[in-house]
């Protein structure tokens, strides 16, 4: 059973540690704390399969959306938070030139590419200041009123773009996920 | 831990929930009312999974390889000692009747700090050391929506999914939970009065069926640990309050309550220079705790030789 069950561990990773990888730097921002929370992230998901609920959707998505938290969770810990400027999100490709390991998938990064695609394309659908919103809350952790001060803006604009942006980027990538469905 | 939320409020707050931006109560209430509401709970999915799909517009990076490689061989080499672990007869024996025992437990909860790891805790009055009790309900993908209303995956995505979510391996993940829950537990407790930085004091009383008491005090994380034996049970409306004695205060540790048997183990965590402690005290005091110490001494000790 151990053999079958270590197998399924090797291609969540595979699969995946790409994409959780660069989620995770690009919000600790420190290789060694990336590791932590990377291995930490996956393992989380591996413990806590049989309590997973399949209907929320797949197993990569609720593994990057643990990865999000527990590299928030670094970060509030180390208290730099606030001292550190925001990277602005690059859209751009930047990751041909990586070295290729034996485990590597080439069908996940294949797969990777491609949804980055999608999501760049859907959040540039919105306006700009929707999009600092989503970014100051998804990057960076940050509550709405924390938003607020930062942007200097009233709390109850901040909301309403929040709640815009996510509604818009729901509609997009509702679509691009309805349209996989046909295809495949 | 959660308020109650109402469907119009809910519908306003989704979005924030999805991003976890929310206070935890509010964040809690609104989880809470998507849970059992046929509009909240499916816009609440698909809401976050849209959310989680943000995390494809990090830059990609390229990590290290050897970075990479070798996260791969830590997991694996941690997933075949748990499978071990629960290949065990007696560990399998004893939690074959509870393979969904873990499972509604607390997921990737984020709780911290100190805990009574036995007997029953109540809140610090303010200005004390920060308790927390128990297990912390997690907020983050704690939603139980029914199935039907499944978001469809791609095929070929769901069929590796397939392969991640054999019925063998949630059994035994279960299993492994439960086991791991209680093995962690203790492990816990044994490094909090164990290893270098930890400097004792042994507490002792007057009374006839004399309690006593060790305080550990773990310097390096500033956790202090009281096993207590013995003790008599606080009358009803009362409890016992712990405290910390220091030259220019008394600060509370907290409240609680022994077991029927008389024994306790409690945790608080507290900042103090090494040469700042005086005493260590249980007082009697009304349920709830007070500021400063008003009831009778159960049991302390002086710190003779302070932070050793
Ligand atoms: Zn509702």
């Amino acid at each position: 059973m151990s053999a079958g069950d270590d197998a399924a561990l090797a291609q969540l990773y595979d699969r995946w540690s790409r994409p959780v990888f660069s989620l995770v730097l690009h919000l600790v921002r420190d290789a060694d704390d990336a590791e932590d929370v990377v291995e930490e992230a996956f393992w989380q998901v591996w413990r806590q399969a049989s309590r997973y609920d399949r209907s929320r959707g797949e197993v990569g998505t609720w593994l990057l959306t643990i990865a999000r938290t527990r590299a928030l969770d670094r970060l509030r810990s180390r208290k730099r938070l606030r001292e550190e400027p925001l990277t602005p999100v690059s859209l751009g490709d930047s990751d041909s030139g990586g070295a290729t390991l034996g485990t590597d998938d080439p069908a996940a990064r294949a797969e990777a590419s491609e949804r980055r695609t999608v999501v760049a394309k859907a959040l540039q659908t919105l306006p700009k200041e929707q999009r600092e919103v989503l970014e100051l809350a998804y990057f960076a952790g940050l509550s709405q009123s924390e938003i607020a001060d930062r942007t200097g803006q009233p709390l109850g604009t901040v909301k309403t773009r929040t709640r815009l942006a996510a509604q818009k980027l729901r509609e997009c990538l509702g679509a691009y996920r309805n349209d996989q469905e046909g295809g495949s | 831990m959660s308020r109650d939320v109402s469907h119009s409020e809910a519908m306003e707050l989704l979005s924030e929930a999805a991003l976890d931006a929310l206070p935890p109560d509010d964040q809690a209430g609104v989880v809470a009312h998507a849970t059992g509401c046929p509009e909240c709970g499916p816009a609440l999915i698909a809401l976050r999974d849209a959310v989680a799909q943000m995390a494809f517009a990090a830059p990609p990076v390229t990590v290290d390889p050897v970075r990479r490689a070798r996260v791969r061989t830590r997991l694996m080499a941690r997933a075949r000692a748990d499978l071990s672990v629960a290949d065990t007869p007696s560990v399998a024996g004893e939690l074959a009747d509870a393979p969904g025992g873990a499972r509604d437990s607390a997921r990737g909860g984020t709780g911290q700090g100190p805990r009574v790891i036995a007997g029953r805790g109540g809140p610090s009055p303010s200005g004390g050391p920060r308790r927390s009790w128990g297990m912390v309900a997690a907020l983050g993908w704690g939603l139980a929506i029914a199935a039907g209303l499944a978001l469809v995956a791609v095929q070929r995505r769901a069929a590796s999914d397939e392969r991640f979510f054999t019925t063998e391996r949630r059994v035994l993940l279960a299993r492994v939970d439960a086991l791991r829950d209680s093995v962690e537990s203790r492990d816990a407790f044994v490094r909090s009065v164990t290893g270098h930085h930890i400097s004792s004091l042994q507490l002792t009383s007057g009374a006839v069926r004399a309690p006593w008491a060790w305080m550990f005090w773990d310097h390096a994380t500033n956790t202090w640990t009281l096993v207590a034996r013995d003790l008599p049970l606080p009358a009803p409306g009362r409890t016992y309050q712990l405290w910390l004695v220091t030259r220019k205060a008394k600060i509370s540790a907290g409240t609680f309550s022994p077991r029927p048997d008389g024994a306790a183990e409690v945790q608080a965590t507290y900042a103090l220079a090494a040469d700042a402690l005086t005493a260590i005290a249980v007082t009697d005091e009304p349920a709830g705790g007070v500021p400063q110490p008003t009831g009778a001494l159960v049991i302390s000790a002086t710190a003779n030789r302070p932070g050793k």
